[in-house]
């Protein structure tokens, strides 16, 4: 598989945390920046998002959960949904949720320079802090061999929100959570994927 | 077993034609509107949005593809993934990144105001709105009775949600075939009392 990805999206390495933790050895990963609108990643992906993975068939997959949820198809063993897949489901929704408000706010800055203090904005924001108090309170644990569904989701949260909003007021205290994205740099999958500005073409 | 949801959300009708499926179709349902917060939904899910599941135990799942891969797993049988999961899930993909531009589009209107549509964002949302119909009307999605599969449902609710939202834009190229597809799943339950309202 071919999986084009940027250093900065946490959709990508959701998927690239996923493919490494279950195991897939052959994916060809191609770094593009989704809004220089590289033929090959709008020809995979008419959505001109990351990640987006092209298999050998040329079948393109696409979305950060899709892309969980065939990865459970096609190879159940190690399944990322761990000992209790709903309580992993529904941290992941949790931590999805704020993944999502966080990536809306950096893209909104591109029509808007005040979003974030707009009343959309602040709601993103409290969007944020929600789920970072939540997850906080019931941090998920790597205590298996293979990361659940719900701890992959909290680590890239944790680390997009760091990378983004470095320093910001409004973020609550996360120690169990920061100690939680501490251990995961233990493992690869987590240590070669930490969010990074983008490599100057 | 209670959806949360409201009339207009895509994925709100996303995990209810899955859950309704995937035979859970007495599921109840508590209709809340996301931009008012609704105390109930907001405790629930701090994001405020739907579709938001409360399982049986009370635990909340949130987002609908999370809501589809439980579903997965809790009653595998009948798949909304189908014999060839790979092609349901590649054309599945396709049409949620035409759901989520056309949900950005009416959100960067709450930003911006109408102009959204026509500045360079909102440009290239329409561009994912129909580069991603028309790959998919080239290679539609088959249905002939039973269970639909995921790139089914979710094609036609990317249809649906398009008419409803954009009705007769210019930049949409004909779909006829996903029209036939859409017209073909109409008449079932689960996708007849889910259709998009104001």
């Amino acid at each position: 598989m071919r999986l084009y990805f940027s250093t900065t999206s946490p959709y990508a390495r959701i998927a690239r945390v996923a493919l490494a933790e279950k195991g897939l050895a052959d994916v060809d990963g191609t770094l593009t920046d989704p809004w220089q609108d590289d033929p090959r990643l709008l020809a995979a992906n008419p959505s001109a998002r990351v990640p987006a993975g092209v298999l050998d068939s040329g079948l393109p997959l696409t979305e950060s959960l899709l892309i969980v949820l065939w990865l459970e198809t096609q190879r159940p063993g190690p399944s990322l949904l761990g000992p209790e897949p709903e309580r992993a489901i529904s941290r992941a929704g949790i931590a999805m949720g704020a993944i999502d408000a966080a990536a809306a706010i950096i893209i909104s800055r591109r029509i808007d320079t005040n979003f974030d203090e707009s009343p959309v904005g602040l709601r993103r924001r409290r969007s944020v802090i929600g789920a970072l108090e939540r997850l906080e309170a019931d941090p998920p644990q790597l205590a298996h061999k293979t990361a659940d569904l719900g701890a992959i989701t909290a680590v890239v949260l944790v680390d997009y929100i760091r990378f983004r909003f470095a320093g910001a007021p409004w973020l609550p205290a996360l120690p169990r959570l920061d100690a939680l994205a501490a251990r995961s740099r233990e493992r690869n999958a987590f240590a070669y994927t930490l969010p990074r500005e983008m490599p100057k073409a | 077993m209670q959806l949360l949801l409201n009339t207009t959300s895509p994925y709100a009708r996303l995990a209810r034609i899955a859950l309704a499926e995937k035979g859970f179709a007495d599921a109840s349902t508590d209709i809340v509107d996301p931009w008012g917060d609704t105390p109930r939904l907001l405790e629930l899910n701090a994001a405020a949005r739907v579709p938001t599941l409360v399982a049986d135990g009370g635990r909340p799942l949130t987002e609908s593809l999370l809501i589809v891969m439980w579903l997965e797993h809790h009653r595998p049988s009948p798949s909304l993934l189908g014999t060839e999961p790979t092609a349901v899930v590649s054309r599945a993909g396709i049409a949620m990144g035409v759901i989520d531009a056309a949900v950005h589009t009416l959100i960067g209107r709450k930003i911006t105001d109408a102009s959204f549509d026509t500045a360079p964002v909102g440009l290239r949302r329409r561009r994912t709105m129909a580069e991603g119909m028309a790959r998919l009307e080239a290679d539609a999605p088959a249905y002939a009775s039973g269970t639909p599969t995921l790139d089914a449902i979710a094609a036609v609710i990317a249809l649906d949600y398009l008419d409803f939202r954009f009705a007769q834009a210019a930049w949409l190229p004909p779909l006829p075939s996903l029209r036939a597809l859409a017209a073909l799943l109409a008449s079932r339950a689960s996708f007849e009392t889910s259709r998009p309202r104001g």
